[in-house]
């Protein structure tokens, strides 16, 4: 699985903003929703209770309208009249007229002995016994009863009072049906659905008119519970598929068979805004998101755009391309670190021109240098030329007559043409050495021995060292770092001379006794030139050149490098012993 | 309510006293909570009414919006007039099986009187006052008598022997048989009785408000 990484700076700055963003919205989101929902049930419950509360009082209300219609006619002196003074026929359709008058549905009248005198469900029925005797009894008790009742299977809300004459002299019974117009009419004063039940303990309650569509109230009737007494007075109930918050309204009993209401109110209706208001969260939530998006990007692209610039600038630069210029406006740090990366440029510029320049420079000095070492090594050469020619040149002074004044001028001449020319070469060999050398009093062979462990790792394996060691050896005065390397570049040069292998032996002996003033302090470069004083000899016993040790001294500079300098400088007389004069 | 003194509620019977010996019968009627009940009639049964009752007169007023008396008892027989004596009229009626009759609305007195033949009780209403109500309580025999506010009542001149004592009263619950109790009576002196009786409930209306300007009488 590819792993996704933001590679740009930018799209991260966006991608971070937008996760941010979607974190508050979420966060917000659910909040919101949270508190809607809870308001949604506490609106479910409180439009319940107020609904019930609205319900009970349109109950009592019509109740009262009822039994004040039937106060009105207990006191209508014509239907007294009629009651007390003609027939039965007579009295009924007196109590159609005062139905009609109040819009009841029902309208009976009992006699004080129970019996019906004229009921205008039943016309034809007269003086059967009235079947709710207790409802009588308790009007006789009370002055007035209310109730359910059901005739012929179809419940009635009953109001019975006196007929006043005035005392009572019969029982008006009137009643209004309880059915679905019932129900209707107090769903649009409640805003909820009305269900009547009956509440039969043994049996399940059972719905007989309701503001429910009929194919509900089946499934209403099974999920009811089977005691409704029992439970909560507000209770939810899924029915056919709908959740329908309840609330259960006790009514009356109508002889054994208790009466209620159910009025439920949809969850889905109290919850369509909760769903309406998701959905428009959720539009600014994602209008909010492109938005925020586009002017995440903006902002991103403000912050990445300089960011790129100087990351563009700081690649020229490593490419060497000190000319060019970050163009960072801003007055922020971005602003700050183009200014930075523009003076670090023009440092850069010119500390590589600097560089470039000592680099000149030291490369002048080392030729010069070698100018001066060369000019040196033929400035020795020459003033030993010299000293034949002052040699030679006294001889023939020697030789000349008296009578050869004019060729003794010319000898003369000669002389002190060299002795310029002495002091020429001496301004050179002045110029071309710098090094102070430090000569003590040593033993030779105790050199030679010391370094013969270092000399045989340098030279290899190929070539076999022989050490020889002179017997009765003068003590010398010399640099002893100077000594120790002129021996190394002689076994070195010699190691280079022989790529075949061979034996190398350095060795050294004392010709005579010395000549001059301080013997043991003598100078190396005339033991050179003179041949009767120490001297090292390389024993170079087969393959490559063997020029005279002086070629490797003075004329290897390009084959030996350092190392003939080093030994260059080593027989300097005049640098050795600090401008000290033959 | 207002009650009046019986000034104006006259008993008039006519007597004719038999030359025998006669007692006194004073009775005491109170209610099952043992208050003195007004307006029960006390009769004693099996008395025998006089011969040629034409003469006999009884008034039942129509004042201040009320029937004065609340009950008048009366011997069968009895002419009775309505007399109204409020500024408004009045329209009596009866539809109790005793006694059916109206007096109909914007009559002017005075009227013919009622006679009441039949024994019983005569409930009194008025259609345009339906709390007005009053009670003529028709009897066969003349030995009877009405309690006062103090719950007392006295039957003077009953011949000596044994009596069967009876009470109606308007609220009287159960049938007026039951309160039959057997009294004495000295041929002269006195015999007590007390009646405790049960009551159903009061049907009269509540009297609506009325201003002092049409109280007036």
């Amino acid at each position: 699985m590819p792993s996704f990484r933001f590679r740009s700076f930018r799209l991260r700055i966006v991608v971070l903003f937008l996760a941010l963003l979607v974190l508050v919205e979420g966060i917000a989101f659910l909040v919101v929703d949270a508190a809607h929902r809870q308001a949604a049930w506490t609106q479910i419950d409180d439009e319940l209770l107020v609904a019930s509360r609205v319900f009970n009082r349109l109950i009592s209300a019509r109740i009262d309208q009822l039994s004040g219609a039937a106060r009105l006619l207990s006191g209508d002196f014509a239907f007294k009249s009629a009651y007390a003074m003609t027939d039965g026929d007579t009295v009924l359709s007196a109590l159609q007229n005062q139905q009609a008058r109040i819009r009841a549905d029902v309208m009976v009248l009992v006699s004080t002995a129970r019996r019906v005198v004229a009921d205008t469900l039943h016309p034809r029925l007269r003086d059967a016994l009235f079947p709710f005797v207790n409802l009588i009894q308790e009007a006789e008790d009370n002055g007035q009863a209310i109730s359910i009742v059901f005739v012929d299977r179809r419940p009635y809300q009953v109001v019975v009072v006196p007929l006043l004459a005035p005392l009572p002299v019969a029982w008006i019974v009137m009643g209004f049906l309880i059915d679905d117009t019932l129900a209707h009419e107090l769903q649009r004063l409640t805003h909820v659905h009305v269900t009547f039940v009956t509440v039969d303990p043994p049996g399940a309650p059972t719905p007989f008119a309701s503001t429910l569509p009929p194919a509900l109230r089946a499934p209403l009737a099974a999920a009811l519970p089977r005691s409704l007494g029992a439970s909560p007075l507000t209770f939810p109930l899924s029915v056919g598929g709908r959740e329908l918050v309840s609330h259960f309204a006790g009514l009356g009993r109508a002889e054994d068979v208790g009466v209620a209401a159910i009025l439920q109110s949809p969850v889905d209706e109290a919850f369509a805004p909760v769903y309406r208001l998701r959905i428009r969260l959720a539009a600014l939530f994602v209008s909010s998101l492109l938005v925020s998006f586009v002017v995440g990007a903006r902002i991103a692209r403000s912050v990445s755009r300089p960011v790129e610039t100087l990351v563009q600038g700081v690649h020229e630069i490593e490419r060497g391309h000190y000319a060019h210029r970050v163009v960072v406006a801003q007055p922020d740090e971005l602003g700050e670190l183009a200014a930075a990366v523009n003076h670090m440029a023009v440092q850069i510029a010119e500390r590589e021109e600097a560089l470039l320049l000592s680099e000149e420079q030291l490369r002048q000095a080392q030729k010069m240098e070698a100018i001066g070492r060369l000019a040196g090594g033929i400035a020795h050469d020459f003033n030993n030329l010299l000293t034949v020619i002052t040699g030679h040149n006294e001889l023939l002074r020697a030789e000349l007559g008296p009578e050869a004044a004019g060729v003794r001028a010319h000898v003369d001449a000669v002389e002190t043409t060299v002795d310029r020319a002495v002091t020429l070469v001496r301004q050179l060999l002045a110029f071309s050495r710098k090094q102070v050398l430090q000569p003590r009093v040593l033993d030779l062979n105790e050199i030679v021995t010391n370094i013969s462990t270092m000399l045989r790792r340098l030279i290899g394996e190929d070539i076999d060292l022989v050490m020889a060691v002179g017997a009765g050896l003068w003590p010398v005065k010399v640099d002893p770092g100077q000594f120790e390397q002129v021996i190394v570049n002689l076994a070195v040069n010699a190691r280079d001379a022989m790529p075949g292998g061979g034996p190398v032996a350095p060795a050294h002996r004392q010709r005579g006794a010395l000549r001059g003033r301080r013997a043991p302090g003598r100078r190396l470069s005339r033991a050179r030139r003179a041949p009767r004083g120490d001297r090292h000899r390389r024993g170079d016993e087969r393959g490559g050149p063997r020029p005279p040790l002086r070629a490797v001294l003075h004329d290897q500079g390009a084959r030996a490098g350092h190392r003939a300098r080093a030994v260059h400088g080593l027989r300097d007389p005049e640098a050795a012993r600090g401008g000290h004069r033959r | 309510m207002l009650v009046r003194p019986l000034l104006l509620a006259a008993v008039v019977v006519t007597q004719l006293v038999t030359p025998v010996a006669a007692g006194r019968v004073e009775v005491r009627v109170a209610d099952d909570r043992g208050d003195p009940l007004e307006d029960a009639v006390v009769f004693l049964a099996g008395g025998t009414p006089p011969p040629g009752r034409s003469g006999l007169r009884a008034v039942m007023s129509q004042r201040d919006r009320e029937f004065v008396p609340r009950v008048l008892p009366i011997l069968a027989g009895t002419a009775v007039s309505f007399p109204d004596h409020d500024d408004v009229r009045h329209h009596v009626y009866s539809f109790s099986p005793a006694h059916k009759f109206e007096l109909a609305t914007g009559r002017r007195q005075p009227d013919a009187p009622i006679v009441f033949d039949t024994p019983g009780v005569v409930v009194l209403g008025c259609s345009i006052h339906d709390w007005m109500l009053g009670y003529v309580y028709v009897l066969t025999t003349p030995q009877f008598t009405k309690t006062g506010a103090d719950g007392r009542a006295r039957i003077d001149g009953v011949p000596a022997g044994p009596w069967r004592a009876r009470v109606w009263h308007p609220r009287l619950r159960g049938a007026e048989s039951a309160t039959t109790q057997a009294v004495a009576v000295p041929a002269s002196g006195t015999v007590s009785a007390v009646f405790t009786i049960a009551l159903t409930r009061e049907w009269r209306l509540p009297r609506p408000f009325i201003g002092r300007s049409e109280r007036a009488p």
